[in-house]
């Protein structure tokens, strides 16, 4: 693993604040891990995008619609 | 880690001499400290600076002035800078030339391949940049700027080192993806969803109470055929009371029947003649029969008649029924080809058939039959009103009669008829296919579900973009809160090592940091003495170098420039741990208290390197000088010798430095 420990616990801890599964922050630990051993080129949109598609489908929604409307109103 | 190591460079045609610096040993490897000492004038910043360029790109030269600074006095044409590096075990080659002519630098890197361009290898591309090569590539000028609040220098490393810049970059991919995702997506927040929601649940609403009405008529329409039937019995019933004017209803209801059938056989066959064209006017058959003339003469699909006509000559008889002599079998078999075509005249003698069978008599002819069809047509209509009209007429008579109970029952039965129309009338409005577009008000419900599978789609459209635009929401918010999170944690960690190396180092003239903010926060001050400024430039480049992922060469202009001579060992005994590769450009008068102590620091791993301009001053110092040890150019000359090093007076040889531009 070629990340910085504190950039690992710190994912890991925003992801679990936020109420989401460990999945997500490992996904963007391996994605920063790619980018690192040079396995993936940060300049790939293809690339970012599959990713983002695989993130996306691991992001849990509140079901309590207020805190819903409070997400999108940080927008 | 990526092991990033400076193999060496050459340097032809620019403001410094032309040279070729070899940083490696015999085995390859690079030494740990490589030190070139040169004297002013002869080109160790701007060799310095070839480096930064080569190594960040294209958008390290803002401009065509900038780039006419590296031309040798008066020179045109281009120079060239090639620097050779090893990332982990691969080769990466930069070449940079620089096109004095046109003002433009041109660029070709090997990677895994060759190419015409700058690229980089992908686990290089946030440190080979104008913002980050500065830290690895690095002067005193560098050093200030850490200390610039105006400058954010220090975040800004500590982003690119440890790939907080990369999460950053992650937020930027995230909005792109929403943008893409919603860019034909005409609902793209809550409003636009509840909005779709609403108008979803107002057409379902609507459908499902014209469903409802639709079942009470269907109902009813039962309910009023079935007391139609009763009533209609009664009414009849009563109306036959008069034995003579039911004898006279059911004979002229018999006609009404016979001419009802009559009317809608012949109007069949009416509908069905009139979609014939001979039928509609003699120009269509006129037409129809020059197209049959102007087909090709009748013939026979080879294939299938050839054998007819050889088994034909074979017979005895022909299809005349005349004998078959030997005249006509010889006839039939040598004129049989005039009868025979391609197998796609099958399809175009069927149609000269077709319209020999269907139109093929006079044009007029066709005409006049569909018209006394049309007669039959009229006759028939007239044939059923008339009876119709005497049912309506006895059933006056019979009213007029003075029954006030038949007259009761046909009140009766009239209204009911006019209910029961009003109901069909209305159930074939319900079960309309077509609305002709009435919008949402329709009352069609099979426009209806039309519509509303239309809105479903469109509210599954705004929910599945709403569900996006939480989750990049949600997952900035993440990356956000990561990134503020783990720069403080690294933040702190550097602010540590920092003072701590610093309080090795500067021990008569104490430094310590605060923090880490954009740039570092010193601690009860502001501003440090030049040495003290540089002392601390290394003691967080060490702490950033040292947790970072990359591992880069430290590259350094005059490493012991400013500081003060008893600072100089420490720093001496500090560089070497900042990179696993040193190399510093130095002149004589840093020699003392800092190349022996280096040296010591380097356990000896230190390659000595003297270049200096070939002139009628200095060509006298190449004398008993091994040949090996010597590399010269056009007008510079290169010595590999730690005693040449040593006994070299660079302040001796040094020229003034023509004034550059700001």
């Amino acid at each position: 693993m070629r990340v910085n420990e504190n950039v690992i616990a710190a994912l890991k801890k925003a992801a679990s604040d936020s109420g989401q599964p460990k999945e997500v922050a490992q996904r963007l630990v391996a994605w920063l891990d790619d980018l690192a051993t040079g396995s993936v080129d940060i300049a790939s949109q293809s690339d970012a995008w599959t990713r983002i598609a695989g993130l996306l489908e691991q992001v849990k929604l509140p079901t309590d619609e207020a805190e819903l409307a409070l997400i999108l109103g940080e927008e | 880690m990526v092991q990033v190591r400076l193999l060496g460079w050459k340097a032809a045609g620019l403001r410094c001499p032309d040279h070729e610096i070899d940083l490696t040993r015999a085995g390859g490897e690079p030494h740990h400290v490589s030190l070139i000492q040169m004297p002013n004038g002869t080109g160790k910043t701007t060799t310095l600076e070839l480096l930064r360029a080569a190594l960040s790109g294209p958008s390290a030269w803002p401009d065509s002035v900038m780039l006419g600074e590296y031309a040798p006095r008066g020179a045109t044409g281009r120079g060239t800078f090639e620097v050779r590096l090893r990332v982990d075990k691969r080769r990466f080659t930069i070449e940079m030339a620089l096109d004095f002519d046109e003002g433009k630098p041109y660029y070709r890197t090997t990677w895994t391949s060759s190419v015409a361009r700058f690229t980089r290898p992908p686990s290089l591309s946030r440190v080979l940049t104008p913002e980050f090569t500065p830290f690895f590539i690095f002067d005193g000028e560098m050093a200030q700027d850490l200390l610039d609040p105006k400058k954010t220098r220090a975040r800004q490393a500590l982003e690119v080192q440890f790939q907080l810049s990369n999460l950053l970059r992650f937020q930027g991919y995230l909005d792109e993806y929403w943008d893409e995702k919603s860019r034909n997506v005409s609902a793209k927040g809550d409003k636009g969803l509840t909005q779709r929601k609403n108008k979803l649940a107002d057409l379902t609403k609507r459908r499902d109470r014209l469903k409802v009405e639709r079942t009470g008529l269907v109902k009813k329409i039962t309910d009023l055929e079935a007391r139609h039937t009763k009533l209609d019995a009664e009414y009849k019933a009563r109306f036959d009371q008069d034995s003579k004017a039911q004898e006279e209803r059911e004979h002229l209801e018999k006609e009404f029947e016979r001419a009802k059938d009559n009317l809608a056989t012949i109007a069949t066959s009416s509908l069905s003649e009139a979609r014939k064209p001979q039928n509609l006017s003699p120009r269509f058959t006129r037409g129809l029969q020059a197209l049959r003339d102007n087909l090709d003469r009748l013939k026979l699909p080879e294939s299938a008649a050839k054998e007819f006509f050889d088994e034909l000559a074979h017979d005895a008889h022909c299809v005349c029924g005349e004998e078959m002599t030997e005249a006509r079998k010889a006839s039939i078999l040598a004129r049989r080809q005039n009868y025979l075509g391609k197998e796609d005249m099958g399809v175009l003698n069927a149609i000269k058939g077709a319209i020999k069978d269907m139109a093929g008599a006079s044009p007029e002819s066709y005409r006049e039959a569909f018209e006394a069809n049309l007669l039959r047509l009229r006759n028939a209509v007239r044939e059923r009103d008339v009876a119709q009209n005497e049912l309506a007429s006895l059933e006056q008579r019979r009213l007029a009669g003075g029954d006030a109970e038949l007259s009761t029952l046909k009140t009766q039965l009239d209204d009911l008829v006019r209910e029961l129309d009003t109901a069909r009338t209305r159930l074939s409005v319900l079960d309309m296919d077509d609305d002709g577009d009435q919008g949402d008000d329709t009352d069609s419900i099979k426009a209806l579900a039309k519509k509303i599978k239309r809105a479903g789609d469109l509210v599954a459209e705004a929910t599945q973009t709403r569900d996006i635009r939480l989750k990049t929401t949600i997952l900035k918010r993440v990356i956000s809160a990561a990134v503020t999170s783990a720069s403080e944690r690294i933040a702190q960690e550097l602010v540590a090592a920092t003072n701590k190396r610093l309080e090795g180092i500067l021990t008569r003239s104490p430094l310590r940091v605060a923090d880490i903010c954009d740039s570092v926060v010193l601690d009860g001050q502001t501003r440090g003495s030049p040495g003290q400024t540089l002392a601390l430039g290394y003691a967080f480049l060490l702490g950033l170098f040292d947790a970072g992922q990359v591992s880069l060469p430290f590259v350094v202009d005059s490493p012991t420039g400013a500081l003060d001579k008893n600072v100089r060992r420490e720093i001496a005994e500090l560089l070497p741990k900042i990179s696993q590769q040193l190399v510093a450009f130095t002149t004589s008068s840093e020699y003392e208290q800092f190349v022996p102590v280096l040296d010591r620091a380097a356990q000896g791993d230190v390659q000595y390197l003297t270049m200096f301009r070939l002139n009628d001053a200095t060509r006298p110092l190449l004398d008993g000088l091994a040949s090996e040890s010597v590399a010269l150019s056009a007008n510079g000359a290169l010595v590999s010798s730690k005693q040449f090093f040593q006994g070299f007076d660079s302040e001796a040889y040094g020229e003034s430095q023509p004034a550059r531009a700001a």
